[in-house]
């Protein structure tokens, strides 16, 4: 992996992981852009059209795209408005969980014994709770406020990463650079940031990258039950949820939400499935 | 010894085996000529990346998948004569297995990790037994004990019922020869057979091996790094450099009178005895004590429920370094030898006795003393890429003690080239990484990153195990001119006694924790009090 910082190749376009990094950044692009992209107001209820199907479809129109929903909404921009919120949610809530769950691993396999066996048990813990339980508690006492979401989706996901972490500290603190360094007189912060965090950026990106696709289809699961985003916000999770009664007669009211989500969590997939391949030493000959 | 009366029971000509990687094909053997006579040992030398084991190998296919991920090519002629004829390059895989069940055998240098760990020793070499051609007789478990009992056993009943982990790594190499000998092959490839074990256990292993060879009439490939090793097994020895074979010849005609220049080079680098010198170097050591130990002991804690006192590791162990003195600290793996280090550097705290060193007392020592401290003992590791950072480039490693002491980083830099100097790394390496430079200087910047904070004790813990003989003999001299400039006292652990008595002027002989033996290089190795030092000196391969 080292070496190949040094030797600059040429990107190839036909490579999974440009590819896909390609259209993940295009998901970004019309997340972040959504409110000048969209061609409606997401919120705009229009109850004559209801019900309109896709383009393609007998009696698409051109000025909704991708259809209407039950209420004559426009998908297309709820859509985009969706991967807004839905993304950022997820975003937000990892990257919560993984300085909580980073930190705490550190502390856990570079502190004394005792502080080693209180996170742990905590981590025990909560791996035995049930997420869902764990969410549903939180939202009855904070609400369904976006930041109670993120640190709710935070709190139940930090333990993967801090056992994940604790473990490749325990195997690189006997290393010896760590052991030269505490040798020199570095403090046990300098041997964590400059000496383990280092070391260890190749395992988390990869870890993040594949459990992202779970943090966001957690976020869908609770707007779906109706617990997480509250209408009229819209977010993907929440777009299925409401089309579900319609499935029969209007299937593309889920359908299409559910395909943003299938496309977002595949491309994340093949991007962490790439890197682990390719920053995985023991692959790599 | 000539064996060239008879044919080759194998012929290699003109092997050259290429691996695939991501930088494209790397050629490992470069047309390698070679012939094994029937009864004869040929020993095939080298540094790492010679290209010994992937020639080795390539004979019975086992650098080719499945046994190996990397796709490998061998093409010249290979050619086996005996027991049968075949053509080694080219043969199906069931020609190829039985080949390796009773051509050729292979013994490797793990002995535990070739072994399985969760069946018997006795159900292993029943299970090799049955695919063995052989004819059992009526009582399997008999000729087991009898097999048991050629490696040298005092128990085989013992033994048959026992599991991997329960014998040692030098028991676990016998039962690895029993397997590949059980045969009757007419010749095994042992690669690095005796490298991870003791030199103690080395020399029984040796032995064993030859006393197989002498008996069945059997050939022997044998691998070393290690020219005094070879020196004690082979009839012949091929010595090989970047994938050729440099020079063939007898044993004999090798060590008094080699002909490549490379051959005279890895003869005249292993450490030899410095007696003289060492004496000289004495002479000059000071009154002061820089590291005293009074009746010091560690056990290590253990148990999954209870706290119960574990291995006793350390024990009872008096020791005075005098300031300036390179004291050696020798003793098989298991000894206790790395833990005196840990305890002197203050990593772990001794359960019972006093240890000082410079004054301080490393077990409670605090914060502004402990920097002090810090600064004045430093360490050197045996595996110099697991000892830096692979992320930071060896000038900033370099420069870390320097930074953590508080200089400004510009001037730390400026600092650390002038260190470079003194341990002989050119200026242009600090830019670089780990991984991209060789051993030795990778090793040569660990010492570096030592010496920044210009200390008074350095503790080397093993410092040129890991490092190909050339290398070797450099370090050892680097270290030598770095104790005479900077009045360095120096504490060198290491169970090579050649590169102990080549450095030291003391030695102290650890054996299952305490120190049993401590005087004068000379003294321990002329004329030892000790019965277990006079076995670990006369184990020494290759007393040429």
């Amino acid at each position: 992996m080292q070496k190949k910082e040094h030797n600059h190749k040429k990107i190839n376009i036909l490579d999974p992981l440009v590819l896909s990094s390609l259209g993940l950044f295009l998901i970004i692009f019309l997340g972040i852009f959504s409110p000048l992209i969209a061609p409606h107001d997401p919120n705009f209820t229009n109850l004559p059209l209801r019900n309109l199907p896709p383009i393609w479809m007998e009696g698409g129109r051109w000025d909704f795209v991708l259809g209407t929903d039950n209420i004559g909404r426009d998908l297309l921009s709820r859509c985009l408005y969706g991967i807004r919120t839905s993304f950022g949610i997820a975003t937000f809530g990892l990257i919560f969980s993984a300085i909580l769950g980073i930190g705490l691993g550190l502390c856990s396999g570079l502190g004394p014994l005792w502080v080693d066996r209180l996170i742990m048990t905590i981590t025990d813990v909560f791996i035995t709770l049930p997420n869902i339980l764990l969410l549903l508690c939180g939202i009855t006492l904070f609400g369904t406020e976006i930041w109670v979401l993120i640190v709710l989706i935070g709190l139940v996901r930090w333990e993967a990463y801090a056992r994940l972490v604790r473990g490749q500290v325990l195997s690189l603190r006997s290393m010896g650079y760590v052991e030269s360094c505490k040798a020199l007189g570095g403090s046990p912060f300098r041997i964590a940031l400059l000496h383990i965090l280092p070391n260890l950026t190749s395992p988390l990106v990869v870890i993040l990258t594949l459990s992202f696709p779970g943090v966001l289809l957690m976020e869908a699961g609770l707007s779906f039950l109706g617990v997480g985003v509250q209408p009229p916000t819209s977010s993907l999770g929440r777009m299925i949820g409401d089309g579900r009664d319609y499935l029969i007669n209007a299937w593309w009211i889920c359908g299409i939400p559910s395909i943003v989500i299938i496309s977002i969590t595949l491309l994340f997939q093949v991007i962490g499935d790439t890197l682990r391949d390719r920053v995985d030493v023991f692959s790599d000959d | 010894m000539f064996f060239q009366m008879t044919d080759a029971i194998l012929s290699a000509k003109d092997i050259n085996v290429h691996f695939k990687s991501k930088n494209g094909l790397f050629h490992a053997v470069r047309g390698v000529d070679l012939e094994i006579f029937p009864g004869e040992t040929v020993a095939i030398v080298g540094e790492s990346g010679a290209g010994k084991s992937a020639f080795a190998r390539a004979i019975v296919h086992l650098n080719q998948p499945p046994f190996t991920p990397k796709y490998t090519y061998v093409t010249g002629k290979l050619t086996l004569n005996s027991p049968f004829q075949t053509d080694l390059i080219n043969a199906s895989p069931n020609i190829l297995r039985k080949v390796r069940a009773e051509a050729i055998g292979m013994i490797f240098q793990d002995g535990l990790s070739a072994l399985n760990p969760v069946l018997s020793i006795g159900v292993q070499l029943l299970e090799a037994l049955h695919k063995s051609n052989r004819s059992l007789n009526d009582n399997p478990k008999d000729e087991i004990i009898e097999i048991i009992n050629t490696m040298g056993f005092p128990e085989p009943n013992r033994i048959i019922n026992a599991f991997p982990h329960q014998l040692s790594g030098g028991q676990c190499q016998r039962i690895s020869i029993a397997i590949a000998t059980l045969r009757f092959p007419v010749a095994i490839i042992a690669d690095e057979p005796t490298t991870a074990l003791d030199v103690t256990i080395q020399a029984q292993i040796l032995k064993l091996l030859r006393d197989l060879c002498k008996k069945r009439s059997m050939s022997m490939i044998f691998i070393s790094h290690d020219i005094g090793v070879v020196a004690e097994i082979a009839d012949r020895i091929a010595v090989m450099k970047d994938g050729k074979v440099v020079e063939v010849s007898s044993k004999k005609k090798l060590f008094t009178s080699p002909s490549h220049q490379f051959t005279k080079k890895i003869l005249n680098s292993r450490p030899r005895p410095n007696f003289t010198l060492n004496d000289k170097a004495r002479m000059n050591v000071g009154e002061s004590v820089a590291v005293s130990l009074e009746k010091v002991s560690y056990n290590y804690h253990g148990g999954v429920f209870t706290n119960r006192v574990g291995n006793i590791a350390v024990k009872n162990v008096d020791l005075t370094v005098f300031s300036g003195e390179t004291m050696g600290i020798v003793g098989e793996s298991g000894s206790g030898k790395s833990t005196l280090a840990k305890l002197l550097l203050g990593f772990l705290k001794p359960s019972n006795g006093k240890i000082e060193i410079l004054g301080y007392n490393p077990t409670n020592i605090q914060a502004p003393d402990l920097l002090n401290f810090r600064r004045k003992v430093q360490v050197v590791y045996q595996d110099s890429i697991s000892a830096l950072n692979p992320r930071k480039t060896l000038g900033n490693s370099a420069a870390e003690g320097l930074e953590i002491h508080g200089m400004k980083r510009d001037l730390a830099r400026i600092k650390v080239r002038e260190i470079f100097e003194n341990v002989g790394l050119p200026e242009t390496i600090a830019e670089r990484f780990p991984h991209q430079v060789s051993g030795g200087q990778r090793q040569r910047v660990c010492i570096a990153r030592a010496l920044a904070l210009n200390p008074s004790i350095l503790v080397a813990d093993e410092p040129v195990t890991a490092l190909d003989v050339t290398i070797q003999a450099q370090i050892l001299e680097l270290f030598r001119k770095l104790q005479r400039n900077f009045n360095l006292t120096i504490i060198f652990i290491s169970h090579d006694l050649e590169a102990v008595a080549n450095l030291c002027s003391r030695v102290a002989v650890m054996h299952e924790g305490a120190i049993i033996e401590c005087n004068t290089t000379r003294k321990i190795f002329k004329n030892p009090d000790e019965n277990f030092t006079k076995r670990l000196v006369d184990s020494i391969p290759g007393k040429i």
